[in-house]
């Protein structure tokens, strides 16, 4: 039986919040370099060491600051995001894993 | 968190790879995508976009065909809570923003995890699905506007394992006029005062389909929000006993302001009984809800923000309750004192719940009795609830902090015209 009855409505989600931000430069490979873990949450003990023990089966050199070394931060203003910057560069880091299963 | 909707620098893996003792073999099948994350990834977004999805055309036989239709398209897009909704057509879209003061483009700011802009018309869909009404739209937006405020930290609040829901407490005329209730049966459902349920099913709505908060997937809520609705009532400003301010008042409003109160708990503790006829009983009263207010929760201390900021909860007293207080000499602020001393955790029972960290993470000392906030200032109490004195509600916390919002109105010419047309729909004002 053809359909003679429709609702058009509007859309209940709206498009995801996008914005250009200039990113740091890539780096080829992470052989020598400097990898920190962020974040103590949801069995992050067993998987950054797991993650830690497979990237220094890939690369020789590799530096890797355990999550207990980093501090527990999830920045949410300009203040708490300069300040984790800070300690990024302080520890000397090229890349970050942030957040485990949350 | 603002990442781009294509950062393939976010890896996803199933859930039951974070419960203890389960397989952890999905780390090493996907480390090439970490280890592309972390060298190669780059952004194909180049600029902020405000993309408004089209609008959905949804058939059906006949208009009911349709509408099941429509339902059942919105839950397998998971656009929905499971129960049914109201189509958001353009029509009763147009019709709820009269209620709004500001142009339906105003973007009030990003809800996550998801990231979704929300704009004015986007609150009004929410509103449509939900069922409301123009005059609920000035409440609904000093709500989101509450909610986004930074201090709130929604974005923690969305996405955490903790099971929380907003309530927001409204003070001012407005509560009456749209009819939230204050009283009797105030926390619903209510079919004399259907605002309630609208406007909080509506900001749920936001929470899920703008801000992403969907069970296992946003949100890792280990038992959900527990409310459809979340929780939106009015204060009893008439029952409050002679000097007592109102909530808004507390929180530096005029008593002629409207003004919503948001605050996340985790759940509702009714108390009973609250009885306040005779000192003895108001003392009794005080004790037990001591008892309740102290215990093990741990997100009274949890994270020093909310030790510095926040709250222990919020507490709703019934009008013979308050009055009961009053009678006996007591002022909100000695009923906080009080509560705030007698709440304490004794110094043994901090080491039996394994709250030590806390005592050394917010630096006090672990000889002394540990109170449930850095000052009793901070416990919200409003008069709400059936006037009888037998129960009292306690919500423990689960926020960072509260944020109280003033309510915007429309022209006064519009708004008389809402509240007389929501007079011809609805029938006169109830009683209370």
């Amino acid at each position: 039986m053809p359909a003679h009855s429709s609702y058009q409505v509007l859309s209940p989600i709206t498009e995801s919040h996008t914005q250009k931000t200039r990113l740091a430069p890539s780096i080829p490979d992470l052989a020598g370099k400097t990898i920190g873990a962020m974040r103590h949450t949801f069995r992050a003990d067993e998987t950054f060491p797991m993650i830690e023990q497979l990237l220094r089966e890939k690369y020789s050199n590799l530096k890797f600051i355990s999550n207990t070394d980093m501090p527990d931060m999830r920045p949410t203003n300009a203040a708490e995001e300069a300040e984790l910057t800070r300690v990024l560069k302080d520890k000397g880091c090229d890349v970050l894993l942030a957040g485990n299963g949350a | 968190m603002g990442f781009p909707a294509d950062a393939p620098s976010v890896l996803e893996f199933p859930l039951e790879m974070f419960v203890p003792g389960s397989d952890l073999s999905p780390l090493e099948k996907n480390l090439d995508q970490i280890i592309f994350g972390l060298t190669q990834w780059k952004s194909k977004i180049a600029e902020r976009t405000s993309y408004a999805p089209p609008p959905i055309t949804i058939e059906g036989k006949d208009y009911p065909a349709a509408l099941d239709n429509l339902n059942l398209f919105f839950l397998r897009n998971l656009w929905s809570d499971g129960l049914p909704i109201v189509p958001a057509t353009r029509e009763r879209v147009d019709w709820l923003l009269t209620g709004a003061n500001l142009p339906r483009e105003k973007i009030l700011g990003t809800m996550l995890p998801r990231g979704g802009i929300v704009t004015l018309e986007q609150i009004a869909v929410a509103l449509a699905m939900a069922g409301g009404r123009p005059e609920y739209m000035p409440v609904l937006i000093a709500t989101v506007a509450a909610f986004l405020d930074p201090a709130i930290k929604h974005e923690h609040l969305q996405t955490t394992t903790g099971n929380n829901f907003p309530v927001v407490i409204v003070n001012g005329a407005i509560a009456k006029q749209i009819r939230l209730n204050a009283g009797t049966g105030c926390c619903g459902p209510d079919p004399n005062h259907p605002a309630g349920a609208s406007i909080g099913r509506a900001l749920r709505f936001l929470q899920m389909n703008v801000g992403g908060a969907i069970p296992g997937q946003g949100t890792m809520a280990e038992y959900g929000a527990n409310r459809f609705t979340n929780m939106v009532i009015a204060e009893n400003e008439d029952a409050l006993p002679a000097g007592w301010q109102s909530l808004s008042e507390e929180r530096g409003f005029s008593r002629a302001s409207n003004t919503v109160t948001l605050h996340f708990v985790a759940s509702i503790i009714d108390m009973i009984p609250s009885t306040t006829t005779t000192e003895q009983a108001a003392i009794y009263t005080l004790n037990r809800w001591a008892a309740y207010i102290g215990g093990p929760f741990n997100m009274y201390f949890g994270f020093e923000s909310r030790w510095e900021h926040g709250s222990p909860g919020v507490l709703l007293m019934g009008a013979l309750t308050a009055q009961g207080f009053a009678n006996t000499g007591f002022s909100k602020d000695q009923i906080r004192e009080c509560l705030w001393e007698k709440s304490k955790l004794a110094p043994e029972k901090v080491k039996e719940y394994g709250y030590e960290k806390h005592v050394a993470e917010l630096r006090l000392d672990p000889t002394m009795p540990l109170p449930v906030s850095k000052s009793p200032k901070s416990l919200l109490i409003a008069i709400a609830g059936g006037a009888p004195s037998g129960h009292a509600y306690f919500m423990p916390n689960q926020g960072y902090t509260s944020v109280t919002q003033e309510i915007k109105l429309p022209s006064s010419a519009t708004w008389d015209d809402l509240l007389k047309q929501a007079a011809q729909d609805l029938g006169p004002l109830p009683a209370s």
